[in-house]
């Protein structure tokens, strides 16, 4: 009996706890439908997504990429802008849906911009290199 | 809208992952695995209760099955092998998500429905029926025991995880052709047996569908299934085989961290450290299960084998948290992929309804690991009170329980910071 009690309070905690955070997901999930990115700055006071998010790429000479790995902090609907410096040739990758993928030639210098519709991890690859540049965390 | 898959270095498929799990959700799961774990071994019962239900006959392979068996393989090996020379081949995603991690949630549900399924057993009941002989043309070494399916598995999740280019089409198309050929030349030389203990997909989904709390040899009935999981057939390389499957998935997480991807790593490196992910799971799992007192020699070396079942909870609790959402997401796209030729649906577009609930699915995720490590410690507390001597029950079964607690908040600390 014990056990059954529990087991019972644990589900239960663990779906309150599913529960209360669930409204903070769905009304970040309902401002996002409603709203472009660029008149969304109001629903989200604390990090306006009007201004970006902005990351820097370099590729060195010899194929190198920094960073490498980097967390990237992005809200659903935001901005993402990639400023790239190459000295070497190299193929972009943004692996989200759809995909975004950037060919680099040696002395180019250029921005590409995109936004994220949906919550997870998307990953910024350079394929040459065989490296992940950076992991773009989407969230609502 | 065409949905193209790329290739992601470190995976078979790319895409979006998840987002980590929210600190408070790890720590919820981690306190209740703890407090559960402690519970059953100081409050539950004292006398073995989940004595094993089963071995009896199993029916005879359903002959609809294994047609709809052959067709799904001719229409998965055709997109791989003749449809487009890229990353986005309907054939590749078919079985980096549907057929290996589909595989674990259609042994729950529908039990071991791959014998039935396999193309390679079709083939070779044909020719041992054609033959005259339906066991093969020579005896299993049973001394073999699972060991030539743990290295099929991980070849395999080798090729995914560790290898040089992970989304190649070519690599894959490889394998696969060197998979097929053994299984045909073994499966016909050892029959059945061979399936039974070295094919890796077959041996993976007989292991999940002994959880299935649905079918018991091979018939719907409805059963508790902590009473068919402690007859896995017990053979050796069983450590090491569910070893296999929980290192590599807690490797594909890790391989995914900061610490990992901010690193220069070359293949080598890949591959040592997803066999020492493998070797560190099993080495574990040696030595916690002979921890105890009172057991000669001989009873202390068997105690592996004997409490191995109580991994399978642990590992598929993992497998679904870990790739629930690649299955359900990344599963659609490889459909639309093969249904392409088709030219239906006409306007395909993922349904991301795990993805946009970002706290449900860190819930769906966190319960996953909690409830296998539940099975898992329930199902070990029982053996254990089989194997070991009256004086040592609780002591013995220490070791065992600190593990796989340990296994467990790894688990989470992963989803947690991954």
């Amino acid at each position: 009996m014990k056990m059954i009690a529990t087991a019972a309070a644990a589900v239960l905690v663990l779906s309150l706890a599913a529960c209360g955070n669930d409204d903070d997901t769905d009304g970040a999930d309902a401002s996002r439908s409603s709203a472009s990115p660029g008149a969304s700055a109001t629903s989200a006071p604390s990090e306006p997504a009007a201004e970006g998010v902005t990351v820097d790429i370099e590729i060195a000479a010899d194929g190198k990429v920094t960073p490498q790995g980097k967390r990237v902090d992005v809200k659903v609907g935001q901005e993402v802008t990639l400023n790239i410096t190459a000295a070497a040739d190299e193929e972009i990758h943004v692996h989200s849906d759809p995909e975004h993928e950037y060919e680099v030639a040696a002395g180019d210098e250029v921005s590409e911009s995109f936004t994220l519709e949906t919550p997870g991890q998307v990953a910024v690859e350079a394929h040459h290199a065989d490296a992940v540049i950076a992991q773009l965390v989407v969230r609502p | 809208m065409h949905v193209l898959v790329g290739p992601l270095a470190g995976h078979g498929v790319g895409g979006s992952t998840d987002l980590p799990i929210p600190f408070l959700y790890a720590m919820v799961g981690a306190s209740w695995a703890l407090t559960i774990s402690f519970a059953v071994l100081a409050l539950a019962w004292r006398e073995p209760r989940l004595v094993g239900e089963s071995e009896g006959d199993v029916p005879a392979r359903r002959p609809w099955l294994a047609g709809v068996g052959l067709l799904l393989t001719a229409w998965v090996l055709g997109t791989l092998y003749l449809g487009p020379d890229e990353p986005g081949n309907g054939g590749l995603g078919a079985v980096y998500v549907l057929v290996w991690v589909g595989l674990v949630p259609l042994a729950l549900l529908a039990g071991h429905v791959w014998r039935d399924l396999s193309p390679w057993r079709t083939l070779q009941s044909v020719v041992g029926r054609l033959t005259g002989r339906p066991d093969g043309f020579a005896t299993y070494p049973e001394r073999l025991g699972y060991w030539p399916a743990v290295a099929g598995l991980f070849a395999f999740v080798w090729l995914e995880l560790a290898s040089p280019d992970p989304g190649s089409i070519d690599a894959l198309r490889l394998w696969v052709a060197l998979y097929a050929l053994v299984a045909v030349v073994a499966g016909l030389a050892f029959g059945p047996r061979w399936f039974e203990r070295g094919d890796p997909f077959d041996v993976y989904s007989a292991i999940v569908a002994r959880l299935s709390p649905f079918v018991r040899d091979g018939r719907w009935v409805l059963h508790n299934p902590l009473r068919t999981l402690p007859t896995l057939p017990v053979a050796p390389g069983l450590v090491a085989l569910l070893a296999t499957l929980l290192g590599s998935t807690a490797y594909d997480s890790f391989s995914a961290s900061e610490f990992w991807q901010s690193r220069t790593v070359d293949g080598a490196q890949r591959t040592l450290t997803l066999l020492a992910f493998c070797v560190v799971v099993a080495l574990l799992f040696q030595l916690a299960s002979r921890a105890t007192g009172g057991v000669s020699g001989r009873e202390r070396a068997a105690l592996p084998g004997a409490l191995a079942h109580s991994l399978v909870p642990i590992v598929v609790g993992y497998v679904f948290a870990h790739y629930l959402t690649y299955l359900v997401e990344k599963g659609q796209v490889v459909l639309f992929a093969l249904l392409e030729p088709t030219g239906w649906p006409a306007d395909p577009s993922v349904s991301y309804v795990l993805s946009t609930h970002t706290s449900t699915l860190a819930g769906l995720k966190v319960a996953f690991v909690v409830a296998g490590h539940v099975l898992a410690v329930v199902a070990a507390h029982d053996r254990a009170l089989v194997l070991l001597p009256k004086a040592h029950r609780l002591s013995g079964q220490l070791a065992m329980l600190v593990l796989m607690v340990a296994y467990t908040f790894t688990g989470l600390f992963l989803l947690f910071s991954v």
